[in-house]
């Protein structure tokens, strides 16, 4: 699905990222942990192609990125949704416009069977009907959230990249967004990479964990990396937090 | 035929069986959704909904299956689904937690109607609008006043780089388009006074026009036009951003903070700028008497000697401060008014330049009355 290989990334000069491998395999929902300002959403936003990579490849769907043409790269930017920490809805379409906005660009489909799939699409995230007609500024942050993935989910695209897509949600909705993930990967197929800080949603839908620590990438089950000598690897599942999400879940 | 979804039925009352198969998938759905809509399904009965066939099926396709699925129950029929690929199974479950319905479309209302209702929302926006400006205004007398009681309070260093942004960076523009409708207003004079052979009288009306009207208001015009619209834009874009909120809960206050650097900056240089257009303007003036209407400059300058007096040029400066407040307030209000989203900063730095410019112009007649009474 994803293959990176030999990755850089440098920001304002600072190298944050060097010599990342790193493959995604079908169906397996990859988490990508790391201390604040260890680069993960850099590291996203590279690979969806915002920020350039300073050295290495990424490959999706078995292209290279960086090679691919612009019809190449429009057809895998249409195979993959990236929801982003805030929603990064637009602000003057409302909820339901936001969810359109995909389906308008790419098919086209009669009015009526529109206005169902983005009703579909905001019922499969968990929001009620009425939201769809709200601005997102009237949203809370959590049904921005919510509203971000439906929009990220509208094309059924194989591939997805969620960031952080927890923080800042009640334990309750966190819990229900990590439940719609798993969910929504079992049924719809998905591969989903990512970002998180949350230590639960980690145990609750991470097949195998990342971790970025001394501008490197450390990859392996939870049960691997639990038993890691580095010590950023081991504060970080074995202080207080860490374990009590582990024995809650073990 | 083997890549398109399809749709068949076979078999006739009780027995009828609906086929399905191929891709069910988002890129077929605008087709297949034609092909069901053509569908004659039956008045009731049983029907066996065979989707054996399907090869490939996607949230879109779900939802077109359960779609006819509800449609053949709403009409009595007792719909069995058969032959679904084990795999697809979760699919069509997750996509039962849909809605029944889609969202009943908004209400639609005569366009005849809907005209007269938008002239009385313009209306009382209007209204809203210009109780908001006083209230506005009145938030700055005290904030002002507040300010003045303490004199430390003043934040120079704002106030300083607002100067320098809407002041000094605008002398260029300022300066050279000043000189242009200087020359301009000389050229056409010229060509209507030649014909009564007073061509020496341009320097009169150039004299007096740019002084008392034209150099103020161009000035204001493009004040309007670049800081206005850059106070609304900057406060705009940091109400989208909370930071004006954050801004009040550390005891800060925006109206201190964020106006009355802006409100002095072109209090200050607004009629620095009027003066340095006027100058500009006659100079542009003068040079095209110069080199068209062979007036030399020493002729110039003693012909405008003779048709100014003092107040000529006061009270063409007396406005600059008006103006200036009124840029400056109208541009601050409409930027705290931004709600959070980028549509909206847009349509207040619309509004921002549009009203300042109205009330610019509003004022500048206003101030021609006042002076004709004053005999001035």
């Amino acid at each position: 699905m994803l293959r990176l290989t030999g990755l850089a990334t440098r920001v304002a000069g600072r190298v944050l990222h060097r010599d990342i491998n790193l493959e995604l395999y079908p169906r397996e929902v990859l988490a990508v942990v790391g201390a604040s300002g260890a680069g993960k959403s850099v590291l996203l936003k590279t690979i969806v192609g915002i920020l350039p990579p300073a050295a290495g490849t990424i490959e999706v769907f078995g292209q290279d990125v960086a090679r691919a043409r612009a019809e190449a790269l429009a057809d895998i930017m249409r195979r993959w949704g990236v929801m982003f920490q805030d929603g990064a809805l637009f602000s003057s379409l409302t909820v339901a416009e936001n969810v359109a906005v995909p389906f308008k660009e790419w098919q086209h489909l009669p009015k009526p069977l529109l206005d169902e799939l983005c009703a579909l699409k905001l019922a499969l995230v968990g929001l009620p009907p009425e939201s769809g007609r709200q601005y997102p500024a009237e949203l809370s942050g959590g049904m921005r959230k919510r509203a971000g993935l439906a929009r990220a989910l509208a094309l059924d695209p194989p591939l997805l990249f969620l960031d952080e897509p927890t923080a800042g949600l009640d334990p309750i909705a966190a819990d229900d967004f990590d439940r719609l993930v798993r969910d929504l990967k079992e049924s719809l197929g998905l591969t989903v990479f990512m970002v998180t800080h949350d230590l639960d949603s980690l145990i609750a839908v991470a097949d195998r964990v990342a971790v970025l620590v001394d501008n490197r990438i450390k990859i392996g089950t939870m049960a691997e990396l639990l038993g890691d000598p580095n010590p950023w690897i081991h504060a970080y599942f074995h202080g207080p937090r860490g374990r009590s999400a582990v024995q809650a879940r073990a | 035929m083997a890549d398109e979804g399809w749709i068949e039925a076979s078999g006739e009352g009780d027995a009828l069986v609906l086929h399905a198969g191929g891709q069910w998938r988002i890129t077929e759905a605008a087709a297949l959704d034609a092909k069901l809509g053509a569908l004659r399904l039956p008045p009731a009965g049983h029907v066996r909904l065979d989707l054996g066939a399907i090869a490939a099926l996607d949230t879109a396709g779900a939802w077109l299956v359960l779609r006819l699925e509800r449609a053949l129950a709403a009409r009595g029929c007792v719909v069995t689904i058969a032959n679904l690929a084990p795999d697809l199974k979760p699919l069509l479950r997750q996509v039962e937690k849909g809605p029944a319905e889609a969202l009943p479309p908004p209400r639609r209302v005569n366009a005849v109607i809907a005209g007269i209702a938008a002239i009385g929302a313009g209306m009382i926006e209007f209204l809203r609008t210009a109780v908001g400006q006083l209230d506005f205004l009145g938030l700055v007398v005290l904030g002002l006043l507040r300010t003045l009681s303490r004199p430390g309070r003043v934040r120079f260093i704002a106030l300083s780089t607002h100067m320098e942004r809407a002041g000094v960076a605008a002398l260029p523009i300022v300066g050279l388009l000043s000189f242009l409708v200087g020359m301009v207003t000389a050229f056409q004079g010229a060509q209507q006074l030649q014909r009564f052979g007073a061509e020496i009288f341009v320097v009169d009306l150039l004299g007096i026009g740019f002084l008392r009207e034209m150099g103020v208001l161009l000035t204001a015009i493009i004040v309007a036009g670049r800081s206005g619209s850059a106070f609304t834009a900057e406060i705009g874009a940091m109400q989208v951003n909370e930071e004006i909120d954050a801004m009040t809960t550390l005891g800060l206050d925006p109206i201190e903070v964020l106006v009355l650097p802006r409100l002095f900056a072109l209090l200050l240089m607004l009629p620095l700028l009027a003066f340095y257009a006027d100058a500009m303007g006659l100079l542009g003036g003068a040079f095209l008497c110069w080199v068209s209407l062979d007036i030399p400059p020493p002729v110039f300058l003693n012909e405008l000697h003779r048709a100014l007096m003092p107040e000529t040029f006061w009270l063409g400066l007396v406005k600059a401060p008006f103006f200036a407040g009124t840029i400056a307030l109208v541009g601050c209000r409409e930027g705290l008014q931004v709600t959070r989203s980028a549509e909206s900063v847009g349509r207040h730095t619309t509004r921002s330049v549009v009203h300042s410019i109205f009330l610019v112009i509003l004022l500048d007649a206003a101030f021609s009355i006042i002076f004709s009474w004053l005999n001035l």
